[in-house]
């Protein structure tokens, strides 16, 4: 299947849903317009295990009460790598460590974060979309609508928790078990219910008959296009419905290779996904993508299981370094690893933390300051005011929120963040 | 839509008058009512009306509440009912399942999840379909479970028969609909020093549309978390944790005779034990009711059980202050109006919503009363009308339910592999896909997975468009199949052609009837659509020889009217 993009336009249907509504041309941002790669740490990650060293400090329950004393390798220690002091623990978390050396020149961290509440949801819509309630996208969704149009699929999840907003349109979802590769590629064989014997797929048109259908499907939607207008809903659902089917037959005739890489069911963790990222960015699919970083932090019982989810995470995020730099995307992606919250200070009677409202973020590749801190918490993990626009911590500065970090990372990726969120001032530290 | 609900104050609300059954203002026509109906149908069942009512409707548009009753009387409509609540506590979510050990060996996981998610839901399916007051779904003294579910869990008594049945549970615990029911506490557990806030908000949350997590927590890192005492002492002083803890702690002193914690790894480690000692506790079937946890907040410094400031005894008396809360009529209607109207919750204002919350109070809560004021106000009935809702996005479940009510086709996979077959061990099951997130579509076509996805899509996706594609391509072929198997009278859809009809006027005569049953819509022979669709019909039988040509023309056909933009929206 051949598709012309905006061909339903050529067709005589509708035009763009922005112009229906009326909404205002947007100003450019003062960045290029660049890729994101959204990674989640999902859980809520004891930072003090990584990004935010508080060794010795007698207020805060640090990754030392887990060294073996037996075992003289497994200690923790400050290390100042790249230019960013960090917990390490060359025998727990050896790929910490690593992915500093080889890429910490070009991360920032950003400490001290306010994030105001202590649920995952609560914590998750905060973090990603800048709002704690409303139409925003995350992030990624976000970057995607206004820098990535041009994209078949301008926004991929490959989270399956993608926050889509008002911007579902513009977003595709691979599933938790790459689900999506039995509808791109038909041929997939899947088994049908117990004892029916049925093999899927029962039945697909012929190449033949694509053309047909494609028509067929294109003068349907001309003709539902012309029911815009009247009702401002079924004017977007319309445009929405155009718009992905447009977007969907695009995503079916350019994104053969991508289909090829997807395994059913295949968990899209980051060290499996990392080359199908590179893909998805290097082909132009789509210029936006969310994934987990792997594994679960949320560590209620036993905060000892930190260790390995660090080392999960670092893992991931260091094959999907490696895999950006070969596909040459380095100078033009940004990528931006978070966690919703990070954990209580102390821990608790079963020796795991609790939720806490601030966290800390990672920020890497075009366009960032590299190489350096910026934010901080207090021995108790509260945010330090910071100058938003160095990102230095001062007294005369401001409490760094999740609103002004998202906005922040909506200039860099080329969007401006006043369209999304108004009231935000751009936390500008972490930018070169 | 902000126009809509003052029109109900003034005709119908609360005065036992009747609520105009079509339209508005403008001439009903027999093409409206049509209209009205497919919607009403799709909002309440999930798929088309028949043939046979929209032939009644068209001659007779006064006829469509009396419809409307028949449809609130069917499993269709319970179905809807049971989704809509799903939306709201979030409890079909795959990390419900417990395992498949011990007597319960052999089950499937999916059947043995369903014991879990589908309680609460079941309940209140059973409360609105046998007409009973609304609030029972906070103060029943019974619940509904399935067969599975007294080998799962103790002390619970169910009537015999297959599939979802009345039940008691004999341990003693209080009567509260819902909030006795071990499926929604298994959804929502309470570990470690949380002290049964993640339950009390839920219950604020989904009951009372008044979360917790809407509020910024300041939290200061000045408290010792790792003090029980000092951190007592907190949310009992200082005024940024009192705030919301002088409500949540009392609502959640109410679930400390709930089993805090209960999941796979509790009862694997439990049979891995052989069951003995303490470990019984974890063996099926699982007691989830403590009653001597009752004074557990002492233990742990939280409030005693109290409900905004009023006294509170137990789940008994929760249930009843909450069914008593003119917030629990109000954001049930909240509910129901987002629901049902596609409009999130947060955006319907409280003047919209008095009305009809009046009208539900005065009626006794009588949920299906809400149900009929909502989907046959005036400005529910045409997609296009200026000041109407608007077209809806066809959820998951209804996309499944009007693609099986027309072809009767059902997608679903089975990944049991052969070690599964023989052994009969750590089966999955038959997956419906728009009822899976782990292999199947739920979230990926726009629904939620009631963990990580707890929003649905109300549009368009390229990932729904596609999965709409491809249950396209098989519910025709399946049904194409079917239908030239079987003698006429029992098609679903091809009852005016056989297999090798080519002739022109018998194949658009054909599509006729297909347009009225998908899209309710009168069309000629030589309409334009049904030109279109011809069109398709003829190019594809003139590419094919054979006897089957036709019948594959008529699958290439039916694949492109399954994926007409009046299947994905409504």
């Amino acid at each position: 299947m051949n598709s012309n993009r905006r061909s339903f336009l050529a067709g005589g249907a509708a035009v763009s849903a922005l112009a229906t509504l009326g909404l205002p041309r947007i100003a450019a941002s003062a960045s290029p317009a660049r890729k994101l790669v959204l990674v989640h740490a999902d859980g809520g990650w004891d930072v003090t295990v990584g990004l935010d060293p508080k060794l010795g400090v007698s207020t805060i329950d640090g990754p030392d009460l887990d060294e073996d004393p037996n075992n003289p390798e497994d200690r923790e220690s400050v290390e100042t790598i790249s230019g960013i002091p960090l917990a390490t623990n060359r025998f727990k978390r050896p790929q910490l460590a690593a992915f500093f050396e080889r890429w910490g020149a070009r991360a920032a961290v950003v400490n001290g974060l306010w994030v105001g509440a202590i649920s995952h949801p609560a914590c998750i819509q905060r973090v990603f979309t800048g709002q704690s309630a409303g139409s925003n996208g995350d992030m990624a969704a976000l970057a995607a609508a206004r820098v990535g149009l041009d994209a078949p699929v301008p926004y991929m999840d490959l989270s399956g928790a993608g926050i889509t907003g008002a911007y579902a349109a513009y977003a595709g979802r691979t599933g938790s078990a790459n689900q999506l590769e039995i509808l791109l590629d038909r041929d997939t064989n899947v088994p049908g219910p117990l004892g029916s014997g049925l093999v899927y797929p029962g039945f697909t048109p012929e190449p033949s008959d694509a053309s047909d259908l494609e028509g067929f499907l294109q003068a349907r939607g001309r003709r539902m296009a012309m029911r815009e207008g009247a009702n401002l809903r079924t004017t977007r659902q319309v445009d929405d419905l155009l718009e992905s089917r447009m977007r969907a037959d695009l995503l079916r005739s350019e994104g053969g290779g991508f289909a090829d890489s997807l395994q059913l069911g295949r968990q899209s963790t980051l060290v499996n996904m990392a080359p199908t990222v590179r893909d998805l960015l290097t082909s132009g699919l789509c210029q936006t993508v969310s994934i987990d970083a792997g594994g679960n932090f949320d560590t209620h019982q036993d905060n000892s299981d930190q260790h390995a989810q660090w080392e999960t995470a670092f893992t991931g995020i260091g094959a999907l370094m490696q895999e950006l730099e070969a596909g040459g995307l380095l100078s033009e992606t940004v990528v931006v690893v978070v966690s919703e919250m990070t954990r209580t200070p102390r821990r608790n009677a079963q020796g795991g933390k609790d939720h806490w409202s601030t966290t800390s973020a990672m920020v890497l590749g075009a366009g960032v300051s590299g190489g350096r801190v910026v934010g901080g918490s207090t021995d108790t993990l509260d945010s330090r005011p910071v100058d938003l626009q160095t990102g230095e911590v001062t007294a005369s500065g401001v409490t760094p929120r999740y609103d002004n970090f998202v906005a922040g990372v909506l200039e860099l990726v080329g969007v401006d963040p006043a369209e999304f969120l108004p009231s935000s001032e751009v936390y500008r530290g972490f930018h070169a | 839509m902000r126009r809509w609900l003052p029109l109900l104050a003034a005709v119908g609300c609360g005065s036992g008058e009747e609520v105009p059954a079509t339209g508005g203002p403008e001439e009903v026509t027999a093409e409206s009512a049509r209209t009205q109906a497919m919607r009403v149908s799709m909002a309440v069942r999930g798929h088309r009306p028949s043939l046979e009512e929209l032939d009644a409707v068209s001659e007779d548009p006064t006829v469509l509440p009396s419809l409307l009753e028949t449809w609130m009387a069917s499993p269709a409509f319970g179905e809807t009912i049971r989704h809509m609540h799903a939306d709201v506590l979030l409890t079909r979510t795959a990390r419900s399942a417990l395992p498949a050990v011990g007597p319960l060996a052999g089950e499937t996981r999916n059947d043995l999840s369903a014991v879990v998610t589908e309680e609460p839901l079941a309940l209140i399916e059973h409360i609105v379909l046998d007409d009973r007051p609304y609030t029972e779904v906070v103060t029943a003294d019974y619940t509904v479970v399935g067969e599975l579910a007294p080998t799962m869990f103790a002390d619970l008594s169910r009537e015999s028969g297959p599939g979802d049945q009345v039940a008691v549970y004999t341990d003693g615990r209080p009567a509260a609909g819902i909030l006795s029911t071990n499926g929604l506490w298994l959804r929502f557990q309470s570990a470690g020093q949380n002290y049964q806030r993640q339950r009390a908000n839920a219950i604020a949350s989904a009951l009372l549309c008044a979360s917790y997590d809407d509020r910024d927590i300041p939290i200061s890192g000045d408290i010792d978390l790792s003090d029980d005492e000092a951190l007592a002492n907190a949310l009992n002083t200082q005024a940024e944790c009192v705030a919301c803890h002088q409500t949540l702690d009392p609502l959640g002193s109410h679930l400390f005779t709930i089993r805090s914690v209960l999941n796979v790894n509790n009862v694997q480690i439990a049979y891995a034990n052989g069951c003995a000692g303490q470990a019984a506790a974890s063996c099926y079937p699982l007691p989830v009711y403590v009653p001597q946890g009752a004074d557990r907040w002492r233990r742990f410094g939280t409030r005693p059980p109290g409900y905004y400031g009023s006294e509170s005894d137990d789940l008994g008396t929760l249930g009843a202050h909450i069914a008593a809360d003119p917030r629990f009529a109000q954001c049930t209607v909240r509910r129901f109006v987002s629901y049902l109207t596609q409009t999130p919750a947060d955006e319907l204002t409280i003047p919209e919503l008095a009305p009809l919350q009046a009208r539900f109070v005065d009626s006794g809560f009588d949920a299906r009363d809400l149900v009929e004021a909502i989907v046959l106000d005036p400005a529910f009935a045409q997609p296009d009308d200026e000041d109407g809702i608007g077209l809806m996005a066809t959820r998951p479940f209804q996309l499944a339910a009007t693609v099986e009510d027309l072809t009767g086709f059902r997608f679903v996979f089975n990944f049991d592999g052969a070690p599964c077959r023989q052994n009969g061990t750590n089966c999955r099951g038959d997956i419906d896909v728009v009822y899976d997130d782990t292999l199947g579509f739920r979230s990926m076509a726009g629904g939620i997975d009631g963990f990580r996805v707890t929003r649905p899509t109300w549009t368009t996706t390229p990932t729904k468009a596609l999965f709409v594609a491809a249950l396209a391509e098989e519910a025709a072929g399946h049904v194409v199949d079917a239908d030239f198997a079987s003698p006429a009278a029992d098609r679903h859809l091809l009852g005016d052609v056989e297999a090798d009809t080519d002739d022109e006027t018998a194949v658009r005569a054909q599509l006729v009837t297909v347009h009225r049953r998908f899209f309710g819509i009168e069309v000629d022979a030589d309409n334009p659509e049904i030109d279109e669709a011809f069109g398709l019909f003829d190019a594809a039988r003139s590419r094919r020889s054979g006897p089957s040509a036709a019948a594959e023309a008529w699958k290439v056909t039916l694949t492109g009217l399954l994926q007409d933009p009046r299947i994905l929206l409504y």
